[in-house]
Order: structure tokens, then sequence, then C-alpha cells
């Protein structure tokens, strides 16, 4: 299979239109999102850059359906997410979307393995036997299939969020949200995670949405997209 | 000798002897009255006296009759008295022929046929109606009772000398007694029966037509008892004492080991 | 979902194991404490339930003469049963299944005598062989066995029915000189004088085992029977320890030259069908036209020293078991609070992995339940170590209004055992749930950020 990022479908799998989102902090009321509007196509590997508080997070947060806004619309692959109860945004992250988190966010208690299965064992349509398949994969997909069984404390940072990665791919998701993935990693190990997150999305045509303030990352991105005091760039 | 004329000490000395002579005759005005007030113990042993309570031996026979919640009884004791010593024995009805009281001082027995050994009972325990032990054995009120004179009465228009008695010692009959003793005869007509707080909890009156002759003197003798319980106006007792005679009774007559053979 | 929760929750006990095992501690000693109270109070109401029914002759039924059960001693030839009653109830209750054993008793008052002194006395009469058969019943011994009534001599049921013989209570004996009680004299054996004042009486009066009796009869006339003191015995009640005697019933009625009874008592096979026994009995006295008072033995008007004193334990139990469940709950609540909290953003992750809130919470309820499980093992093998040692000690107890102490033995109670443990359970979950029900209600962002804090 090759390496080279495949065409972008027209197709969109994140249709984002005129969101707001505000938070309160304290007596004061922050604006994150003024009426953003932005779009993501199937297969695409974006990553959205801006300043500490340009709403990064929150669009990652929206989009994750891990957040609701106070007004505008949310379409994840044709399904109005705003419009979902809380179950329904619950199995809808469990099969379409996979998260990756900064601080890699694994269960201390349980093994790399154990780990990466978690998401499937809420998925009542993957048998036992899949699951097993599917977790064998989405280990050997990050290198670590010889880290299986350990613990994410006897493992290193990059190891551990290749775990993350790993879960997050587990379940097939159709597309995987990252919010700094490479926050907590040395310069090496975020560009490994990078290529890393490159090399899935070419092989398994998942898409990319991940968030960064980090500009060295930018040359290893086919999209980026700017947002800044809550609206996207141009 | 002074220039006093005889006409002059005659008034004085007349002064003098009316002076003394009323003195002589207040004097013996107040030893008259004194005579005429007999003492608590006087009185007490009198009334025993007329109620059996005597040191020769004398036997009679009593009748009690008693109600007691609906229920009439009539039993027949023949009654033997001697000093502190007293055997009571019942002759009626047939079933109950054979049982004894018998007391010596303030201690009071009772056996009956099929027993070994006489039982310790109280005198104050009750025995039928409001009767109890005390009243079919001989009285010593003068023995066991502190007596004083509180006071006149008339009882059935008999004066009387009303008296309160207290207990000599814990093992009498009653804590306490009012006590009506006429005063011409020194007849016992009425007595109260007090419980430790002062409740009357019985009244007895008596009669005496009975006539005793001791030592070639006759003395009036109790012949009839009505014992009245205040809280049971329904329940009565009504003794019938026929004429007591003296007799010199053995001692052994009050042995309780030779009556219950 | 399969066993991975369970196994997660279980590994999960490992993470802040000085507060897990605090708060198991805590659980561990409320379940071994509600389990030792809950075997006091097992051991305690089978004590008093024995020797109500058994010990103090009461029966599972009695049966009264209308109004008899409080008038009968002012009155007691009025308040008692006649032979007439007595033959109706025999009538009555044959071929009842449940019954095991039954027959009349009689209570009175009198004076009781050696001869130089009297003291009263208090006296229950039962037949001797039904008494034996009350006495030996499996149950009674199993509660009261301990509450051994003879001090010395023999049991009446050792000897003939119509023997004229008596048990006193050891006051009494004390009193009368009549301690070294034995077999009764020969009827032919000569009474000897005793003289109260001689320097030998004390000594005379201890070989001279009969004394006498006196009490009003029922016909109102004085009475007086013998009786030879064949035993010296214990009452385990204060209120008539001083003055306890009792005498086969046909010799006490002839002290109140009466054949009547003053109450009629039924044991039953077993002490669960009393009410039922109790309304069967009730309707066919009443429809044989007797004038009875039928009484189940736990009855507040005929046992009022049992109800009050469970009245008074039940009380101090279950406001024991009140303190007990609040330390409980708030030591799990309190844990499961401070896992929740600490543990904010895993439960934002796992909400992003699509777990429900519903799910995040099971998670949590199975970590607190395991944890109570684990801690009810601990406090179930705390409990029984106690249960041994306590048992094996020979503490003294008593009871209210005992004189003779028993001594205390917890009893596995499976009621409370069950019941304990239930209610731990359904307090761990509760706790667990308080705790987690508003966190899983947070926003996911701000679980996975920290900001729910």
């Amino acid at each position: 299979m090759s390496n080279a990022a495949p065409a972008p479908s027209d197709q969109a799998i994140v249709v984002l239109s005129n969101l707001v989102k505000s938070y309160q902090l304290g007596q004061t009321v922050v604006p994150a999102l003024r009426g953003l509007n932005f779009r993501v196509n199937r297969g695409e590997f974006t990553a959205v850059i801006g300043a500490s508080g340009s709403g990064k997070s929150t669009l990652l947060n929206m989009i994750g359906c891990i957040d609701e806004p106070e007004s505008g619309s949310i379409q994840i692959d044709g399904i109005e997410v705003t419009k979902l109860d809380d179950n329904a945004k619950s199995q809808l992250r469990n099969r379409k979307i996979g998260f990756i988190f900064q601080s890699f966010n694994l269960i201390p208690v349980l093994s790399v393995e154990e780990n990466v299965e978690l998401p499937l064992l809420i998925n009542a349509d993957v048998t036992a036997a899949e699951r097993k398949e599917r977790v064998k994969q989405a280990i050997s997909d990050v290198a670590l299939g010889k880290f299986s069984k350990n613990l994410p404390d006897q493992l290193s940072g990059g190891q551990r969020q290749r775990v993350a990665i790993a879960r997050a791919l587990a379940g097939n998701p159709d597309l995987v949200l990252a919010d700094e993935p490479t926050a907590n990693l040395d310069s090496e190990n975020s560009h490994k995670i990078i290529d890393l997150m490159l090399q899935l999305n070419a092989q398994r045509h998942v898409t990319f949405l991940f968030s960064t303030h980090d500009e060295r990352l930018m040359d290893r991105v086919s999209k980026m997209v700017h947002i800044q005091d809550g609206v996207i760039r141009a | 000798m002074t220039t006093q004329t005889a006409a002059a000490i005659k008034p004085q000395v007349l002064a003098q002897g009316v002076r003394i002579l009323a003195a002589w005759t207040t004097l013996g005005l107040a030893t008259a009255g004194l005579a005429a007030t007999p003492s608590a113990d006087t009185l007490l042993k009198d009334a025993d006296r007329a109620r059996g309570s005597t040191s020769t031996g004398i036997i009679w026979r009593a009748v009690m009759d008693t109600v007691d919640d609906g229920t009439k009884t009539s039993v027949t004791y023949e009654l033997k008295v001697k000093g502190d010593l007293a055997v009571t024995e019942t002759i009626a009805p047939p079933e109950n022929k054979g049982e004894y009281f018998v007391s010596k001082e303030r201690n009071l027995w009772f056996i009956k046929p099929g027993m070994k050994r006489a039982v310790v009972i109280s005198a104050r325990q009750k025995l039928m109606g409001p009767a109890s032990n005390a009243d079919i054995v001989a009285t010593n009120y003068y023995r066991d009772y502190n007596g004083k004179i509180t006071g006149e009465a008339k009882i059935d228009g008999v004066d009387c000398y009303t008296l309160d008695l207290t207990a000599k010692a814990k093992n009498v009959t009653y804590s306490g007694i009012h006590y009506w003793i006429s005063k011409a005869d020194h007849l016992g007509l009425k007595a109260e029966f007090l419980s430790l707080k002062g409740d009357v909890i019985k009244t007895t009156t008596f009669k005496y037509a009975n006539k005793l002759v001791v030592d070639g003197k006759t003395t009036p003798f109790v012949s009839a008892m009505a014992i009245a319980d205040p809280a049971k106006p329904a329940n009565s007792a009504v003794v019938k004492i026929e004429p007591p005679k003296l007799e010199a009774i053995p001692d052994d007559a009050f042995d309780i080991a030779k009556l219950k053979k | 979902m399969n066993s991975a929760p369970f196994k997660m929750s279980l590994r999960n006990l490992s993470r802040n194991k000085r507060r897990n095992v605090a708060t198991g501690f805590a659980i561990a000693l409320g379940f071994s404490s509600a389990l030792v109270l809950g075997g006091f109070m097992h051991q305690a109401e089978n004590r008093m339930r024995a020797f109500t029914i058994y010990g103090s002759r009461t029966g599972h039924i009695a049966i009264y003469k209308k109004g008899g059960l409080v008038s009968y001693e002012g009155n007691p030839k009025k308040y008692s049963l006649n032979p007439l009653d007595l033959a109706a109830l025999e009538r009555i209750t044959a071929g009842m299944s449940q019954i095991q054993m039954q027959g009349p008793e009689m209570v009175g008052q009198g004076l009781v005598s050696n001869g130089c002194q009297s003291t009263p006395f208090f006296a229950t009469a039962i037949d001797p062989q039904l008494d034996w058969k009350v006495q030996q019943h499996p149950y009674n011994l199993e509660w009261n066995g301990e509450l051994v009534n003879l001090a010395r001599g023999r049991e009446l049921w050792e000897y003939p029915d119509d023997a004229t013989v008596m048990a006193i209570s050891s006051p009494i004996a004390s009193f009368l000189h009549k301690d070294k009680p034995g077999d009764p004299p020969e009827p032919s054996a000569k009474v000897a004088a005793i003289d109260c004042q001689a320097a030998d009486a004390k000594d005379k009066l201890a070989a001279d085992l009969t004394v006498q009796l006196a009490a009003n009869a029922w016909n109102g006339r004085l009475s007086g029977i013998d009786a030879d003191v064949v035993a010296n015995m214990r009452t385990s009640n204060p209120l008539y320890e001083g003055g306890f005697v009792r005498l086969p019933f046909k010799h006490l009625q002839r002290l109140y030259e009466t054949k009547n009874a003053t109450s009629y008592s039924i044991w039953l096979k077993d002490n669960d069908h009393v009410p039922e026994t109790v309304a069967l009995i009730e309707a066919k006295t009443k429809a044989a036209g007797l004038n009875l008072d039928v009484y189940a033995w736990d009855d507040k008007r005929l046992s009022p020293y049992f109800n009050g004193t469970m009245q008074f334990c039940n009380m101090l139990a279950w406001f024991t078991a009140a303190i007990l469940a609040s330390i409980v709950i708030l030591s799990v609540f309190n844990s499961a609070t401070m896992t929740v909290i600490e543990r904010g953003s895993e439960i934002g992750m796992m909400r992003s992995l699509g777990f429900t809130r519903r799910r995040v919470r099971v998670l949590f309820v199975i970590e607190m339940t395991m944890i109570a499980a684990i801690s009810m093992a601990a406090g179930g093998l705390i409990g029984v170590v106690s249960f041994f040692f306590v048992n094996r000690a020979g503490i003294a107890l008593r009871l209210p209004g005992m004189v003779e102490g028993m001594t205390l033995r917890l009893a596995v109670n499976p009621q409370i055992v069950l019941l304990s443990a239930t209610l731990i359970f359904v307090l761990a979950i509760f706790a667990s749930l308080l705790a987690v029900w508003a966190v899983a209600k947070n926003g996911i962002a701000a679980l996975v950020s920290g900001s729910h804090r």
C-alpha cells in the first residue's frame, strides 16, 4: 500500500455551521467559538493550529460530542449530533470517533492490550474473537506488540501515546480526534507520533483531525486550519 | 404585848382561819377530782377482763356468722383462756372440727387434723369476712398497747372515755387502736383498728349481756361482737358469745403437741 | 458487558490502598459488630422465649377464666377454672396435632412455717410429670440449660404425683433452716417436738424436712397442710426469689381446698403456629359456651416482663444498628467521593470512548461493592472469632430482673447475618451511587480537563 496520503474525498465527514460556545470563568463570560463554520472531508489529515485560548480544544470537543454548543449545527457523517441524547452520542463516539488526549489518559491498572480493548467492550456488534483480533492489529499498527502485557507505568511517554492511538483506532472509527497529542512529548517522539498518525491515515483511510500549537509539525501535514478568536481564519 | 385589844386581834384570826379552810377545801376538792378519772392502764385492764383476759381459767363458746363477698358461713368455737395462754377449738361445722388456734402471749399458731406441726400465723391475718385471727382469741390490750385518754364521747348514748392505743412491740396485732371505754363500768364498747398509716381498717362494737362471777363478784362479760370492714361494707362478721364459766384449766390444755393428737 | 468491569473494578482496588483498607476496615468492623449484636439479641430473645414458655411454665398458650389474669388474686374462687372448664378444654384440644403437651396450673400465696417461724410464700404448682416434659424440652435445654433451678435435693418429678413434697427457694430454706433437703420421711415416722428456744433448735429444724403451709382456703377458712422439703431451688427472678415455692398441682389444691386451677397451659410442637392456634382455641371455647380468655405466650398482658425487656433490647439494638449503618454509609460515601473526584479525567476518558453515564456509575458501584464484599468476608471472620472467644470466656450476664446471671453466649442468627449483609451491600451501592451520580453527569470535556473539581 502506498504511504502517500490518499486523495481526500469530497464527502464531508464533519460539517460545523455557525457554532457558538462560551465559558463562564468566574464572573467573566469567555467566548470560545463565535459562529464558527468548518468542514472536514473523509480521509483528510488536518491540523488545527492556533494560539492558546484560540478555541482549538473547544472545536475538537464539539466535533467529538464531548461538549455542547450554545447554538449552531454539528454534523458527523451526516448526522445532526446536537439533536441526539446522551446515550446516542455515546454510541456515536464509540462507533465513529476515536480520541487521543494530551495526557494519554490510560487506565493504570489495565495492560496495554486491555486499555486498547476498552472501547470494544461496550460495542455489542463486536464478538470476543473479533475484539481480540482488532486489539492485536491495533497494537501491531503502533509497533507495541512486545509490550502488550505491560502496564502503562512500565512504558515511556511516547509508548503510552502509541497505546492511546491504538485504543482510538481499535474501534475502526471514521474520525480520530487528537487534542495536542504531542504536547507532553519531546521533539523526537512528537515527530514519531505524527508520522505514525500519518501512516495510519494512509493505511486505514481514517480521517485525522488534531490540534497543536507546535509549529515544528506544520510541515508534516497536508492541511492546516488556523483558528483565532473562535473562528477559522483563511 | 401591844396595846391591841382582843377585839382587834379576833378579825385577823378569823381571816386567817378562813384562808386555811379555803386552802384545805380546795385541796380536798382537787383530790376528789383526781380520783374520779381512772388511768388509761386501769381502763384497759378492766376492759380486757370483760373480754376474757383473766388469770384464772375461763371457757366459753362463740358462734361467728360471716358474710364474705356474698358467701355466708357459720363457725362455732370453744375458747379456753388462762392468763397469757389461750386455745380456740373449732367445734362446727364438721369439716372444720379439730382445727385449733393457740396463742401464747403475742404468738399465734394454727393446726388442723393431718398437720404434723402447728404453723405460726399472724393474728392480723384474715380469718373470714372482716374478722381476723385476733378476733377469736383472748384480748390483752393492757399487755400489748400503751393507752392515752384523749377525751370523752358517747356510744349509743353511753358516756365513754376515748383512748388512743399504740403498739408496744412490732409483733402486736395492730399498729394502733381508737378505743371507746364506758365511763361507768369500764367496758370497751367500740374499737377502730388502724394501719401503719393510721387508716381505719376494721371497726368492732361490743355488747356485754353475759355475766362472770369471780371470787363472788359478778362482772359483765362480752356477749356479742360486730365486726365491719369500711372498705367492704357488704361484708360482716357477728360473734355471739355464750355465757362463760370459770374452770381450772391445766397447762397442757394449751400444749400444741398434745392438741394435734 | 462481560466480566471486564469486574476485572477492572478488582484491579482498581489496588489503587489508593490505604483509603480502601480504611473503608474496608470500617465496613468489616460494622459488619462484625452487627453480627455480634445480632448474636447477642438472638440469644437474648431465645433465652427469654424459652424462659417464658418453658422455664416459667407459661406454655405457648395460657387459658384463664374470663378476667382471671387480672382478678384471680383478689377472688380465686370466682376467677379460676373449675373441673367442668378443665374437662371441656381437654375435649376441645383433643386431636389438635400441633399440641405437644398441656395441663392445669395453680398459683397462690400463704405462710410457710417450720413450727418456730413463718414467712410468706408465693407458690406455683403443676403436675410434676408434665413439668418434667416441659423442663426437658430440647428448646428449653438449649437456651436455658444453664439456668438450673435445682440448687440442692431432687426435682419434684422424681416423686409420685400425689406426694406431699415441695421445693423452696434458697432464701426461704435458709430462713427456715431447711437447706439440707432430702427424701421425705416415712409417713409413720414420729414427729419430734422442737423447742424453738433451745440451743440445738437450728440443728433439729434442719434435720426435719417437714414444713407447714397455711393459707386462706377458697371457702374463706384458714387451711393448712404439711409438705416435705425435697429441694432448694433458684428462681432467677429477684421478684420471687425471697419467697418462692413449688408444689405438685394436687398438693396445692389441697391447701386451698379446691378442685379448680388458676390457668391451663398448652405447649405446641414448635414456636411458629401460635397465633392461629390461639384463634382456633378461642373459637372452639366460644362455640362450647366457655367463658375463658385465651392468651398467646407473648401477649403483653400475660408476659409483660418478656415484652418490656425485648422492647428495650430491640430499641437498643436498632439504635446501635443505626449508628453502625451511619458509620458504614459515611465511610463508603467519603471513600467513593474521593475516588470519583480523583478519577474524574478517567471518567471523562471513558465517556469519550462511548461509556454511557450508567456504565460509568456501574463500574464505580461494582468497585465499592467489591470492597464491601471483601470487607464483609473479613468482618464475618472477625465475627466468628469474636463469637468463639466470647463464648469461651464464660462472661456472666445479668439481664434485667434476673438474679442468677446467665453466661453470655452469642448465637449466630442467620436472619441477622442476611439482613446485615444485605443492608451493607445496599448502603455501599447507595453511597457509591450518591458519590458518582453527579460527577457522571458532568460535561465530558470538563472531566477530561479536570476542570470539573
